[in-house]
C-alpha cells in the first residue's frame, strides 16, 4: 500500500513537471501575494487597481477583462480551438476582479505571457458584460516586466451632470500605492513600470453593450490602414509563439 | 439568477447610451439550439450574411432613412448624405459583430476560435450574447454609440419643429434631411454626443435617488 502511495506521487509529480509552466490561456485569478510569486520565461504580469475613494464606489466590485491584441490587424487575438492540447502558451484573456471590497484600494496581478493587450472591457460588478470594442487602451507586457495598467473605480448606475445614470469605471493612476501593494514581493515591485497606453484601439464587437473607453491624457494609436477588400479575420496565433 | 440580475443591472446603464434591458434570462433556459439543431451564433452569422448580400447602395440608403425621424436625426458639421448613409452601414455591420470597426471581418462567429467574452461567462451567457447582438433593440443602441462615437450627434427636436417637419411633402423632407445631416448649426431640444464618460465620468454632485 505505501509503496503504490509512493508511486502515486511520483508519478503526480512527473505530471505537474511536464506540464508548461506557463500554460495560462486564461488568467481570471489575480496571483497570491501571501506565497513566492516568479515570473516564468515569457511572462510578465498586469497590475490593476481597484479604487473607492468615495461614498458611491465604497463597497462597489469590479471586474477589468483584457484580451490579447493584434495592433498590426486591430483585433483581439482570440484563442484557437484545442490550443492547451497543442501547448500553446499564449495568455489570450485575463479577468482582473476586484477582492476586498471594504477596502480603499486592492489590486490584483495578473500573470500573463508577453505580448500586446488591450482593455476589452470593465464593470462595476463581478461580471463583464460589455466590450470596448469601439475604442480603447492597447499596451505591451514584455518578459519580466510588471506593467500597471492604473486604477479603476467602480460606479454602477451613478447620476451624472446632465441627469442621466449609467455604469462607469473611472481612471486614475498611483504608481507608488501600485508598487507599495506589491511590498510583500519586492523582485516584482521593482519590475513594476507604467503601461505605455495608446487609445483608440479597436476589435471585432462581441458584447452586448459596445462601448469605448479612453485612458485621459494617453495618445491615440495611428490610423489603422484600410483593409483589404476580402479581408480574412486574423489567423491564430502559432502556439508558443508569442504575439 | 445572479447572473440575470447582473446582466440586467449592467445593461441599465450604458456609457452616453440610455437605458436599455434586454430579457435577461437564466443561464440554463437559454436555448443553445433551436429546434433545427442550430446555435444563436450561427442564426447570427446567417442573419449578418444575409444582410449583406442586400447591400446595394439604395438599400443602405433606405435603411439608414430609418434613423433621420421628425423626433430626431443625425448631424454632423459638414457631412454629405452620402457619408451618413457610409457611416450608418459600417456601424451597422459592427453592431451586428460582423465587421471590426476598421472594416476587416471578425473573429465572432469564426467557430474555430473561443470568443473570449463568450467564454469567459459560460456558454449559456454566451449565447445569450449571441442573441442579443440578433435583437433590433440591442443592435440600435450600439449602433448609435458607434455613431456618436465617430463624431455624430443625435439631435431631438421639440414639438413644433417635429410638427413642422412631419407637415413637409416627401420631396422637402428629404431635401431637409440632405441639408441637416451636416449643417454646421442645428436647433434641438436635446444634442446628444459621444462623451468618454465610462473612463472620466462627468458625476452630479449629489447622487440622491
Amino acid at each position: 500500500m505505501r509503496r503504490l502511495a509512493i508511486a502515486a506521487g511520483a508519478l503526480a509529480l512527473a505530471v505537474s513537471a511536464a506540464a508548461p509552466a506557463s500554460a495560462q490561456l486564461r488568467v481570471e485569478r489575480r496571483a497570491n501575494l501571501a506565497a513566492p510569486v516568479e515570473l516564468g520565461r515569457n511572462q510578465g504580469a498586469i497590475l490593476v487597481g481597484f479604487r473607492r475613494p468615495d461614498a458611491i464606489s465604497a463597497r462597489r466590485h469590479g471586474a477589468v477583462g483584457f484580451a490579447r491584441y493584434d495592433v498590426e490587424a486591430r483585433d483581439v487575438i482570440a484563442q484557437p480551438r484545442g490550443a492547451r492540447r497543442a501547448g500553446d502558451t499564449n495568455t489570450y484573456w485575463v479577468l482582473a476582479k476586484s477582492g476586498d471590497r471594504t477596502l480603499e484600494s486592492d489590486h490584483a496581478l495578473m500573470i500573463v505571457s508577453a505580448g500586446d493587450y488591450v482593455l476589452f472591457g470593465a464593470a462595476p460588478t463581478r461580471i463583464l458584460d460589455n466590450t470596448f470594442c469601439l475604442g480603447a487602451p492597447t499596451f505591451r507586457v514584455n518578459p519580466g516586466e510588471v506593467v500597471y495598467f492604473g486604477d479603476v473605480t467602480p460606479y454602477q448606475n451613478v447620476r451624472f451632470e446632465d441627469g442621466h445614470r449609467a455604469n462607469a469605471m473611472a481612471y486614475s493612476a498611483d504608481l507608488d500605492a501600485a508598487r507599495a501593494a506589491l511590498q510583500s514581493a519586492p523582485a516584482l515591485a521593482a519590475a513594476v513600470r507604467p503601461a505605455e497606453l495608446r487609445n483608440g484601439a479597436t476589435f471585432g464587437c462581441v458584447a452586448q453593450n459596445m462601448l469605448s473607453y479612453a485612458v485621459p491624457g494617453a495618445p491615440e494609436l495611428p490610423p489603422a490602414p484600410a483593409p483589404a477588400p476580402a479581408e480574412a479575420a486574423p489567423a491564430p496565433s502559432a502556439p508558443g509563439t508569442g504575439s | 439568477m445572479l447572473l440575470s440580475m447582473a446582466l440586467a443591472s449592467s445593461l441599465a446603464a450604458a456609457q452616453d447610451v440610455r437605458t436599455v434591458t434586454i430579457p435577461a434570462q437564466p443561464a440554463p433556459s437559454v436555448p443553445l439550439r433551436d429546434a433545427s439543431g442550430t446555435t444563436p451564433q450561427a442564426r447570427a452569422a446567417a442573419a449578418a450574411a444575409a444582410m449583406e448580400d442586400e447591400e446595394s447602395a439604395e438599400k443602405i440608403a433606405e435603411e439608414a432613412q430609418r434613423d433621420l425621424r421628425e423626433s430626431r436625426f443625425y448631424n454632423r458639421p459638414g457631412a454629405t448624405r452620402a457619408q451618413y448613409n457610409e457611416e450608418w452601414q459600417t456601424c451597422r455591420l459592427i453592431a451586428r459583430g460582423s465587421r471590426t470597426p476598421t472594416g476587416g471581418m471578425t473573429y465572432v462567429y469564426n467557430p474555430a476560435l473561443v470568443s473570449p467574452l463568450a467564454a469567459g461567462i459560460g456558454a449559456g451567457i454566451g449565447a445569450a450574447i449571441a442573441q442579443a447582438i440578433i435583437e433590433a433593440r440591442m443592435r440600435r443602441v450600439n449602433r448609435r454609440a458607434c455613431l456618436l462615437i465617430r463624431g455624430w450627434r443625435l439631435i431631438e427636436v421639440d414639438d413644433a419643429e417635429k410638427a413642422r417637419i412631419a407637415a413637409m411633402s416627401d420631396a422637402a423632407r428629404e431635401a431637409f434631411f440632405n441639408s441637416i445631416v451636416g449643417a454646421n448649426e442645428v436647433g434641438g431640444r436635446r444634442v446628444r454626443t459621444w462623451n468618454n464618460d465610462f473612463a472620466a465620468p462627468r458625476l452630479a454632485a449629489a447622487q440622491g435617488e
